[in-house]
């Protein structure tokens, strides 16, 4: 028996949440990473793949209880990691309004006046004889 | 917004300011500009008020922003529109950049 195979699903389960982790933390501001995850994907999938390859040899091979269950454990969690950013990639990031109930065509923008970061007060017509850019956003959470 | 942040001196190149707007208070912008390193200004729409008039309003979390981009030009017309159908993709800087720079090169042609 190798006693290293042992420790495959800790280790399953470290990789695993280390990709998914790394894309919030690191790739999502990485265009090329943010718009094609699928190495992700892959990546944690793998790592899922191997904790359960580890989990499954555990309990094959050895009696201790607690060890089972610790790599039963790390094995699942290995798993979920992959399927909850998979399942966010693919179906919750599109829960959004219909794109047609936008404003949007060639029409005189809504004029607003809304507080900046140092509470002053700021008009779209401020920027008037410039072209602006205006950026909506969910809010930084 | 890092994003944009990244390419800020570009859009300034083209004579394009950058405004951000959220839901959050000022307070919250001061901390995300900071954090950020933000040179342009985050407005704080609380009362949802011009989130609604660009029809933009989305009702979960108490209301908030679906994200999108608008150019608006020098006249206060909107000139361009990008809508995302995913939250976690946002308009590529580089697109917007291209984008606005070849509206401009086609309004110059015009005035010419």
């Amino acid at each position: 028996m190798k006693k290293t195979t042992l420790w495959l699903p800790f280790l399953g389960f470290v990789l695993s949440f280390a990709i998914c982790f790394s894309y919030v933390t690191y790739f999502v501001f990485d265009e090329q990473v943010r718009d094609n995850p699928w190495a992700i994907i892959v990546g944690s999938f793998c790592a899922a793949v191997i904790a359960i390859y580890g989990a499954v040899f555990t309990v094959r091979h050895t009696s201790r209880r607690v060890l089972k269950t610790a790599n039963f454990i790390f094995a699942l969690l290995a798993v979920f990691f992959p399927i909850i950013f998979t399942f966010f990639v693919a179906k919750l990031s599109y829960d959004l309004p219909s794109k047609k109930l936008a404003l949007q065509g060639d029409k005189v923008a809504p004029s607003f006046t809304l507080l900046d970061s140092q509470e002053r007060e700021v008009s779209l017509k401020d920027f008037a004889g410039r072209n602006v850019l205006v950026v909506f956003y969910r809010g930084y959470w | 917004m890092q994003v944009l942040q990244n390419n800020y001196r570009e859009f300034k190149k083209l004579g394009t300011e950058i405004v951000a707007i959220s839901v959050d208070s000022p307070a919250e912008n001061a901390k995300v500009r900071g954090k950020l390193g933000l040179e342009f200004e985050i407005l704080s729409d609380s009362s949802k008020q011009t989130i609604k008039d660009y029809k933009l309003f989305h009702d979960i979390k108490g209301g908030i922003a679906r994200p999108a981009e608008y150019l608006i030009g020098a006249n206060g017309k909107i000139v361009q529109v990008w809508i995302t159908e995913n939250f976690r993709v946002r308009t590529r800087a580089e697109t917007l950049l291209q984008q606005i720079k070849s509206l401009q090169l086609a309004k110059e042609g015009k005035d010419k």
